[in-house]
């Protein structure tokens, strides 16, 4: 019986040296997959025109009504978006948000998808509701380096993929 | 100069001040100890489990003990409704008590004199310094006890009784491991029995009486409510057991009268069966220190070791175990008064990492596995133990050469643990084989064939 409960415990001591598998955080971040639904971005076309033209089907599909969404025509002049209609109100209430990427799914004009930023705790439920200046990208940014369909088959190997199957 | 030696040989001389001195000092070291003690524990349980244990609060998680204990102090000091008031206070402050009285008996070094006295490391040199532990360990267990009835709460009650009846049956395995070191050494003095084993490592009594090691080590583990005994604080069976009431400082003062217990354990087997405050360096055979040898050989082979292993060790890791190896030796170039205490921290931390071990990677007893083992198993043992010791210091007398007791000591004690090892490994196979196969029925607790 000696032995073995000897035995037993060299078992548990042995990794003491062999390497933790805990990751150090905030030290050290896990990578996330390409398709991880975090917190919303509305993108942008290359020449700076927002994608968004405030149709609301993210609204309509929202199963939590989340999205609140004002539209107004565009200023010919000076056109926002690419379409007739850009959102002058967009607001994602990130508490209610169920981070489920139906509101990606079904927007025709790949405006909104879901980034990768999962870091929203705040200390304040008014800063959790999330505004169109802080979901839009910067002008910079430019193209949304990720099309709709890309994103969400980007886990299926190539040889996978149909590729005229919807989702 | 001049007045603090006047000062100094005041103190010497009277033995009140002298003593009050020690306990400072004592108390102060324990003390200061403990809050790294929870860091290492928690840091050691939690490599064992692959993970990387506290890291936040210091470099390496160094103030975690400090800031542990700041938590405690400022939580809400709750006292539930209905329990007994008197009693609920009282319950602490006797298990604390009596794990710091265990302290003032360990020697800590050896005597040395000064200014014509000659002054012990110990705080007091009691004659029967082993008798006083166990005196002691039942003011212990009145405080476990009283605990769990003051608090008012079922889970509380059945704990404390669980404990209080573990505590007590595995005092007399503590007792057994010891009479043998006793008839040997003829004294109950602390002091004396860690004096006689000043040899270097073969003159230690752990070579002579294994058995009986063995037996105080295991019931080392049932003394301190530690697991694989601690059914009365599993958090999982008892929901936290007799402390489950407690909160703030009473609490501490539980949680740190379980580890300056387990210092006190640790510090009692090192007196009693590894030296005490002597160092393990020494022994020559034929001019050669062997263990120092061994040493060496040791430090060497971890460094290999830890090399192949490098990548979860790191650049610095490899060098941790072959340097405290080697530095072990520069310990003994520290003056005797100085020496002796870090022998004593040496060996106790040796045990608290073998509690720590033992604790993370074991089961727990089930109360009645835990009290057949220490009736039926344990008791059995020990008074075979205790009359083969005492047949071979009687017909080996005292005229005999001086190596022939020890040997024939040896050679008793390790047959007595290869029968036991070999009979409970045969035990275990036969209920391993009624286990798992058909037809095989064999009586409980024996198992003999029905």
């Amino acid at each position: 019986m000696l032995t073995q409960i000897a035995t037993g415990m060299w078992t548990a001591l042995k990794h003491t040296w062999k390497p933790r598998v805990t990751i150090e955080y905030p030290e050290v971040k896990k990578e996330r997959p390409p398709f991880f639904r975090g917190r919303h971005r509305l993108q942008r076309y290359e020449d700076g025109l927002e994608r968004c033209v405030g149709c609301a089907l993210c609204a309509a599909v929202c199963p939590s009504e989340a999205i609140y969404l004002e539209a107004e025509e565009n200023d010919p002049n000076n056109p926002v978006s690419a379409g007739e209609r850009y959102a002058k109100v967009y607001q994602i209430h990130l508490l209610r948000c169920i981070f489920c990427g139906f509101c990606e799914e079904a927007c025709p004009e790949d405006a909104i998808v879901m980034g990768p930023s999962y870091e929203l705790a705040t200390y304040s439920r008014g800063a959790l509701i999330a505004d169109k200046n802080l979901m839009v990208d910067p002008v910079e940014k430019g193209f949304g380096h990720w099309k709709k369909e890309e994103r969400l088959r980007s886990h299926i190997e190539p040889a996978l993929d149909t590729g005229s199957v919807k989702r | 100069m001049q007045s603090v030696h006047e000062v100094l040989s005041w103190l010497v001389h009277n033995p009140v001040a002298l003593a009050l001195v020690k306990i400072g000092v004592v108390l102060g070291a324990v003390l200061g100890v403990v809050p790294f003690i929870i860091l290492w524990e928690r840091k050691l349980i939690a490599w064992i489990q692959c993970r990387p244990g506290p890291n936040r609060v210091g470099p390496w998680g160094i103030l975690q003990g400090i800031v542990d204990g700041v938590k405690l102090f400022l939580k809400e000091d709750y006292i539930p409704p209905f329990s007994e008031k008197f009693l609920f206070y009282l319950a602490p402050i006797l298990v604390v008590a009596a794990a710091f009285l265990n302290l003032s008996i360990i020697p800590f070094g050896p005597s040395f004199e000064a200014y014509g006295q000659t002054v012990y490391m110990t705080i007091t040199d009691l004659d029967l310094g082993v008798l006083f532990i166990f005196a002691v360990g039942g003011l212990g267990v009145y405080g476990i006890t009283i605990a769990g009835y003051a608090s008012n709460n079922k889970y509380s009650l059945l704990g404390g009784l669980r404990a209080a009846a573990q505590l007590i049956s595995y005092e007399l395995t503590l007792g057994l491991g010891i009479i043998g070191v006793l008839m040997i050494v003829g004294t109950l003095n602390l002091r004396e029995i860690s004096d006689m084993q000043g040899a270097g490592i073969f003159g230690w009594y752990v070579w002579q009486q294994p058995v009986g090691f063995l037996m105080f080590f295991i019931a080392m583990f049932a003394e301190t409510n530690r697991l694989p005994f601690d059914l009365p604080e599993g958090e999982s069976e008892l929901t936290g057991g007799y402390h489950t009431e407690y909160s703030s400082m009473k609490f501490a003062l539980f949680f740190m009268g379980e580890y300056v217990n387990m210092i006190v354990m640790a510090c009692l087997i090192s007196v009693l069966f590894l030296g005490g405050y002597h160092s393990p360096f020494g022994t020559k055979i034929a001019g050669i220190d062997l263990w120092g040898v061994a040493t060496v050989i040791a430090a060497i082979a971890s460094y290999v070791v830890a090399a192949r292993l490098r990548g979860s060790f790191g650049y610095i890791g490899v060098f941790v175990l072959p340097a405290l190896l080697l530095g072990s030796f520069a310990i003994d170039f520290l003056p005797p008064w100085l020496a002796g205490p870090a022998w004593v921290f040496v060996k106790m931390i040796v045990f608290m990492t073998i509690f720590i071990w033992a604790r993370a990677a074991l089961p727990r007893f089930r109360f009645d596995q835990l009290m057949d083992f220490g009736w039926k198993i344990l008791l059995p043992i020990g008074l075979v133990n205790l009359f083969g010791t005492a047949v071979i210091i009687a017909v080996v007398g005292p005229d005999a050469a001086s190596w022939v007791k020890p040997a024939a000591l040896a050679v008793f004690g390790f047959a007595l643990l290869a029968v036991i090892e070999t009979g409970s490994t045969n035990w275990r196979r036969k209920s391993m084989r009624a286990k798992y196969s058909r037809g095989v029925k064999l009586q409980p607790f024996t198992n003999k064939p029905v």
